[in-house]
């Protein structure tokens, strides 16, 4: 069986451009959620984290500076953001070893507004169209696989990508992930009266709700040790099989997905020296994550939320948030909870209140999402010996 | 090692069940009766069902014909069960809904009941719920069938223990048609699974419902 390696990774959120924008600003922790006014996204008012549109119209022109086709704001962010990480791999990834996984829940859905509809082919509106405008545009040689599987998806693509070069499938898979504002989301989200007014407080005794984002991050992964800073050891994915839009009471599934990774990664409980939650700063889900991670013996780990810096940013969630915890395990840094306070969930789960100096060489991801759907994924470490 | 215990394909007013037709609709019906005939020829008394949009409504009843006196649940642990879907348009007539909600600034009116659906896999959530599967789940978009990706991705599962029985297709809902093609996937000591076995699955069932349209 291959052993997974992390390689290059890329992102754009509200905080900044690549990771060491993102990492100084979270070390410094600072939020890129604002209140947004903007008949765009929505008559009222709301509390978001949006990438800086301007910089980046000036961004992609300066990478992309002739281009032939036009591409939606979508697109453009996962063109950018894959373009950014495959120049620091040294392998070829237009093989037939290299697949490209694009993990979004509503990829161009602003293309369904009024304003937008007559601009664009019909088909334009469907995933695997953007996949196909990105495979051409980087002349991959594989068809991109899609995964939308609400909340989970960024941390089901990369589980998905690892096991597919455990299997020997692939060598090499980029995971994409992106989620833009927009109104049909932000108006679904107000209409289940779950967007805060305010900075979202995970695991707090006041939280009122979550922030909405939007972000785009690519994460490599690879069968090739070399230059490797992390490894992929284990990963899950659970249903509630509960309710559709509530998630359990009692936690049981997300357990199930944690402790089927933690079985995988052969390891156990003890052995994890951090854990980075999903924590939206709802009333439900973070309850219910804090009865999983009971379940799972998990109470004394370290735990954070990222959501108080760039909002809950859906389809990439998953993707963005490890990527920062992976370059933080580097650092041996625990990145507070922004938001986070006065405890505000039942069980006695240790919420990191500050960022400090932590040694962590595993820590697990996880994720969970409208559907009843739950991801669990392990990280580890890899030190070089050359 | 895995086999497939059952199929079914459902499309174009024709529903068949490991290749014998079960069951055809009046070929007039908009699908929303179709699938509505379907319900009531199963018997079926699910509340439930009347919430769900249509995509859910059909991976509901595929799933329904799919596991009818099967022993799924008696075998297999929950959380041992699996589900891998595929579909192509998303929830597009979901979408399409919630967005006519938004048009009309002076009737504004998002619903969270039409919201919830604009995720495809509320389709697997809604299976998960009914025959309580709680194992590896996931939702693929494909512009078409994708049998490579289903064969390969399930085997893995088999072969990492992650699960002992899954449930695998193909569930597509949108402006012009439908169609459900699912299995029932198991361990077993037989070859495991491949691409092309369900490669010629799926043919075997177009090439019969195009048939039937002529």
């Amino acid at each position: 069986m291959h052993e997974v390696f992390v390689h290059s990774t890329y992102l754009v959120t509200s905080l900044g451009f690549g990771i060491r924008e993102n990492m100084d600003k979270l070390y410094h922790e600072q939020s890129g959620s604002t209140l947004i006014h903007d008949q765009k996204y929505s008559p009222e008012a709301f509390f978001g984290s949006k990438i800086e549109h301007l910089r980046f119209a000036t961004e992609f022109e300066n990478q992309f500076p002739s281009l032939s086709i036009e591409y939606t704001l979508f697109e453009k962010l996962l063109l950018f953001v894959i373009q950014k990480s495959i120049q620091n791999i040294s392998f070829p990834l237009n093989t037939k070893d290299t697949l490209l996984i694009i993990s979004s829940t509503k990829g161009n859905i602003d293309l369904l507004a009024k304003s937008e509809r007559d601009k664009w082919e019909k088909e334009r509106i469907f995933l695997w169209k953007s996949a196909e405008y990105i495979q051409k545009f980087f002349k991959l040689e594989n068809k991109v696989a899609i995964i939308s599987n609400a909340c989970i998806s960024g941390v089901e693509a990369i589980s998905v990508g690892a096991r597919f070069i455990r299997s020997g499938k692939f060598k090499n898979v980029i995971v994409a992930g992106a989620d833009i504002l927009s109104e049909f989301v932000v108006s679904g989200f107000q209409s289940f009266q779950s967007l805060s007014l305010e900075q979202c407080k995970p695991f707090d005794s006041g939280r009122s709700g979550l922030n909405l984002g939007e972000a785009a991050a690519v994460l490599i992964l690879s069968s090739s040790e070399n230059k490797s800073f992390a490894k992929v050891l284990g990963s899950a994915s659970s249903n509630d099989a509960n309710h559709i839009s509530g998630p359990s009471r009692s936690g049981d599934g997300l357990f199930l997905a944690i402790q089927s990774a933690l079985m995988e990664s052969e390891i156990t409980a003890n052995q994890l020296d951090f854990i980075s939650a999903h924590g939206t700063a709802t009333d439900y889900n973070d309850e219910m994550e804090s009865k999983a991670l009971s379940l799972a013996n998990l109470e004394s780990v370290p735990v954070n939320s990222l959501k108080g810096y760039w909002g809950h940013t859906l389809g990439a969630a998953g993707l963005v948030e490890s990527i920062v915890s992976i370059e933080a395990m580097k650092e041996n840094k625990l990145i507070r909870t922004l938001g986070y306070e006065n405890h505000g969930v039942s069980k006695n789960i240790s919420v990191v209140a500050s960022t400090k100096t932590h040694r962590i060489d595993t820590f697990l991801k996880t994720a969970s999402g409208f559907g009843g759907t739950n991801a669990a994924i392990i990280f580890q470490k890899h030190n070089q010996h050359d | 090692m895995t086999k497939i215990v059952k199929h079914i394909f459902f499309s174009q007013d024709k529903l068949f069940v490991d290749f014998q037709k079960q069951f055809s609709f009046e070929s007039n019906l908009n699908f929303g009766a179709t699938f509505k005939s379907l319900y009531k020829a199963l018997k079926l008394d699910y509340p439930k069902y009347f919430k769900m949009d249509s995509l859910s409504k059909l991976g509901f009843l595929a799933a329904e014909i799919l596991l009818q006196d099967s022993k799924l649940r008696a075998m297999h642990r929950p959380e041992k069960i699996g589900i891998v879907i595929e579909n192509s348009s998303s929830t597009i007539l979901m979408d399409t809904k919630h967005q006519e909600t938004l048009n009309n600034k002076e009737a504004y009116f998002p619903s969270p009941a039409n919201f919830v659906y604009t995720l495809p896999n509320i389709l697997t959530g809604e299976i998960c719920i009914r025959h309580k599967i709680q194992g590896e789940n996931v939702m693929f978009i494909s512009s078409k069938f994708d049998a490579e990706m289903i064969a390969t991705y399930v085997e893995k599962l088999f072969d990492d223990k992650k699960i002992t029985a899954c449930l695998a297709g193909y569930i597509e809902i949108n402006e012009e048609n439908y169609e459900a093609f699912l299995l029932l996937i198991e361990n077993s000591f037989k070859d495991p699974i491949n691409e092309k076995q369900l490669i010629d699955i799926y043919s075997k069932y177009k090439n019969r419902t195009n048939a039937w349209k002529n």
